[in-house]
């Protein structure tokens, strides 16, 4: 009998709620699940009666399922409660079966007293509810130096509680089963300013708004959101608990400082930098109501370049690069397209500098007006102006025509990215030039030598080649520093087998110019270390030179000093921050490329658009309202968009290696032909060198690196950075069905290890 | 001929001269990376010296250029021709649609 609309909500959650009442072991169940089988058994064998019902087996299934989920936040089966408690799916109930807590709810020792579920369908006052509650949460947050928000028959509440009374750390928690109207009146007159008394599920409901953390306990040191159980006695471990509750003298210059504060400010956030980060962080910022000003300033480069509101991405990086990649790729197609049976568009195969640098503009000039607008009508002030620090709080603007004023913001946001580096030789400035001039280049760069082994040298290298131009790339020592290794070597190797000529260990000692001109010709002379180990010089003609060496901080030139900040060459003159808070000042932020942030993962850089926007969003959100979000640097998927794409996600193999030790990886690899090319004899040398491969921890089969060298390799791993993210194991990779015929299938059915030593070669379809 | 203004006065200037009153002025907000505002200005060109050479005025403004302007008449779209009467604004057309634009003129000449 299929179920009948008039089935409602009501009634469902009646039934649900009637299920759970009138059994004190309840399982909503599915016949074929495994989990829900081995928590029945389990049940069985310590017998224990309970009452199961089979929701695949039910009309209304699907609706008690959906049922389930708004009551518990829980949408898979088994779906456990106990004595009305909900405790979990299989390995929860099989935990609290362990550790005696399912005997005690079933017995509880006359002294407890039960807890009944208070009815609350009082919908009208649902938000005074929700604000009060949030409200009571703060009070106990920051009342307490330790606040545990607990549940009594909780495991993993008593583990914590213990560990803190042996380390003699004095802490209060309040057990959220036991919340309900009948509240001591000695609690009442504490918390008398809130007359609605709390449920414990509401509480737990502000925490998780508060946190994103649906679990207990849940864990405050001075306010600081700690975690669960597991990270708290890691904190508790590292003496991050200690530091906390006693923080050293030189910390405490963390606490608002008398003399910084004014008594009033012109803004209540200023963001310098009008990029990825500063845009989505000033505008996150407006949601909250508050007085937001935009400082953006191009200074030009040596040869004059400059360019809109929106930051490099949108200038000068993500936006023209990939454009740029997108024109190269169809000059490849071109050559695909004769197998596939056009004709002569090989032979009038033509590219327009020009005509192509004309198109991207006029984009990017139109996505310069579109922020513009967008700041305008969310009530962001934008002053195109360059922004210095005068003393705390206290800046001063000088616009293009060397007009300057003052203002002045009670939080301030340095967003002011980087820039990049030249290589400090002779001519270097006057006759090279970077990305920054290379996107907008109002001339063909003709024969051109990319200097640097960096994503941006090898992405711009490659789509120079693309198009049709001569390129030489002169590498200092390894491909792509910091990512997987091997990796990198995949992609050189595919970039020499199209054509293009990589000289390494060879360093650039002075640029002359042999003839002016739009291009002109150049000289590059350089010291090239041979395999024989003698140093040779030598020179190499060409007529662009394009360093792309790594970037570095914009932030020399913003008077840091003045408030108090050091940076210094060694880290690229980046702000150091912690959670997106200067360590040294408490009102001073940053967000994106200018930052070293402490909770990045060391060693990767990620320097990249939509980590800026989240980590903007997430502050602002932090800085007014009391979200404790933080940004999670881990797992963030990235692209190299070389002629063959390279995306990633989490550890590199040298990285794994390092971390969890050779015998508790496991590497899976494959190599592939994308159908696509398999019929073009044009690309018969590359065919083969498309590539993937998982790493995987053996103790918990979870996927800890995700490798795809591959066309479209960023489209393909967009996709997995959400099972990355969902704690993907290398089963769940089997367990999905792939899409046939594509590339990104090839992840789906990877079965030679590394280790086995076999051929990583793939054999028919 | 299509005149261009890039300032809030400019435009004023236009409204009082002598031989613009009472006439309709159609000023077109454009921009130099806009491609359908570059393919309807040569049409806005003969319109100018052609069929309504003296009964509507036909004003341009660059809105890089003259950034103040358009955000006076909230111009978030290329191109937007607002049409004015005796320095009020009483119609506007979004968008390169010379078919709907030429109607609209038309009836707002008048």
């Amino acid at each position: 009998m299929p179920p009948t609309k008039d089935a409602d909500e009501k009634s469902i959650a009646n039934l649900v709620e009637k299920y759970i009442d009138e059994n004190d072991v309840m399982i909503f169940s599915k016949s074929w699940c495994p989990y829900c089988k081995k928590i029945k058994d389990a049940l069985k064998s310590a017998k224990i009666e309970f009452h199961s019902i089979e929701l695949d087996k039910m009309d209304e299934g699907d609706q008690i399922q959906k049922e389930l989920f708004k009551k518990t936040k829980q949408e898979t089966v088994p779906n456990i409660f106990i004595k009305q408690q909900h405790i979990g799916g299989c390995d929860k109930t099989l935990e609290a079966l362990k550790s005696g807590c399912v005997a005690t709810l079933l017995n509880p020792p006359e002294s407890e007293r039960k807890h009944k579920k208070v009815d609350n369908d009082d919908l009208d006052s649902k938000d005074a509810d929700e604000k009060a509650n949030a409200n009571l949460v703060e009070k106990y947050i920051v009342e307490n130096d330790v606040m545990i928000f607990s549940k009594s028959w909780c495991p993993y509440c008593t583990k914590v509680k213990d560990a803190l009374r042996s380390a003699k750390i004095e802490f209060y928690s309040i057990e959220l089963d036991k919340m309900g109207r009948d509240l001591s009146l000695f609690k009442l007159l504490i918390y008398i300013f809130i007359y609605y008394l709390a449920e414990g599920d509401q509480i737990q409901n502000a925490l998780i708004n508060k946190t994103e953390q649906d679990t207990v306990p849940n864990i405050f040191i001075k306010q600081q959101h700690i975690g669960g159980c597991d990270k708290t006695l890691e904190a508790l471990k590292s003496g991050r608990v200690a530091t906390l509750l006693n923080p050293p003298e030189s910390e405490k210059k963390h606490k608002k400082v008398e003399n910084d504060d004014l008594d009033s400010y012109d803004y209540d956030l200023i963001v310098i930098g009008g990029g990825s980060g500063g845009l989505a962080c000033s505008k996150e910022a407006r949601s909250f109501e508050k007085k937001v000003c935009v400082l953006d300033f191009v200074k030009p480069t040596p040869i004059g370049t400059t360019w809109g509101l929106g930051g490099t991405c949108v200038n000068v990086g993500c936006i023209p690069k990939k454009l740029m990649h997108q024109a190269s790729l169809i000059g490849e197609y071109v050559h695909d397209s004769v197998d596939y049976g056009w004709s002569q568009l090989d032979q009038a195969r033509q590219h327009s500098w020009s005509k192509m640098i004309e198109s991207i503009q006029q984009y990017i000039r139109s996505l310069n007006f579109k922020y513009r607008v967008d700041l305008r009508s969310k009530g962001v002030t934008y002053e195109n102006s360059y922004g210095e620090f005068l003393s705390p709080h206290r800046l001063k603007l000088t616009d293009k025509k060397g007009k300057t004023k003052e203002i002045t913001g009670e939080k301030i946001v340095v967003a002011v990215g980087g820039r990049p580096k030249y290589p400090d030789i002779e001519g270097d400035q006057q006759y090279g030039i970077t990305s920054d001039d290379l996107f907008s280049l109002k001339y063909d760069p003709g024969k051109t030598i990319v200097v640097g082994a960096s994503y941006v040298a090898l992405e711009c290298a490659g789509f120079l080649h693309g198009i049709g131009r001569e390129v030489q790339i002169f590498v200092r020592s390894i491909l792509l520093r910091g990512f997987d290794q091997q990796m990198a070597s995949k992609i050189g190797d595919y970039m020499s087998t199209i054509g293009m000529k990589f000289h390494y260990q060879r360093i650039p000692t002075r640029l002359e110019c042999l003839e002016e001109g739009k291009p002109g010709k150049l000289r590059l002379h350089y010291r090239q270390t041979l395999e024989s180990g003698e140093i040779e010089e030598s020179y190499e003609d060409c007529n662009t030179v394009l360093f792309a060496i790594g970037r570095e901080a914009c932030t020399n030139e913003l008077n840091l000093d003045k408030i108090g900040i050091e940076v210094n060459k060694a880290n690229g003159f980046k702000i150091k921050t912690k959670e997106e808070q200067s360590i040294d000042i408490p009102w001073l932020y940053a967000i994106g490329d200018c930052i070293d942030e402490q909770t990045m993962p060391p060693g990767q850089p990620l320097e990249l658009t939509p980590v800026a926007i989240q980590a903007g969003q997430l502050l602002a959100k932090r800085m007014f309202s009391n979200s404790t979000i933080k940004m999670d640097y881990y797992n963030v998927p990235t692209t190299v968009f070389t002629p063959i794409e390279y995306g990633a996600i989490g550890y590199s193999e040298e990285d794994a290696l390092s971390k969890f030790g050779e015998d508790n990886i496991e590497i899976f690899h494959s190599e592939f032909v994308p159908l696509e090319w398999s019929i073009c004899h044009h690309r018969d040398q590359v065919k083969t060198m498309s590539y993937c491969k998982l790493i995987v921890d053996k103790n918990t089969d979870r996927v800890i690196g995700f490798h795809v060298l591959s066309p479209n390799a960023g489209e393909i791993t967009q996709g997995y950075a959400l099972g990355m993210r969902l704690g993907a194991t290398k089963n769940d990779f089997d367990m999905t069905i792939g899409i046939h015929p594509t590339c990104a299938e090839n992840l789906t059915t990877l079965s030679v290890t590394k280790s086995s030593g076999d051929s990583a070669a793939q054999e028919g379809c | 001929m299509v005149h261009s203004i890039t300032t809030m006065e400019e435009l004023e200037a236009e409204f009082e001269k002598g031989k613009n009153k009472g006439k309709l002025i159609v000023l077109d907000f454009f921009a130099t990376w806009c491609g359908p505002c570059l393919r309807v200005a040569p049409k806005i060109d003969d319109w100018s010296s052609g069929e309504f050479k003296d009964t509507v005025v036909f004003l341009k403004c660059d809105v890089d250029q003259g950034e103040a302007v358009s955000q006076e008449f909230n111009v978030e779209a290329m191109p937007t021709f607002v049409f004015f009467k005796d320095g009020k604004e009483i119609h506007r057309v979004v968008g390169a649609n010379v078919d709907q634009l030429k109607a609209d003129i038309e009836s707002h000449r008048k």
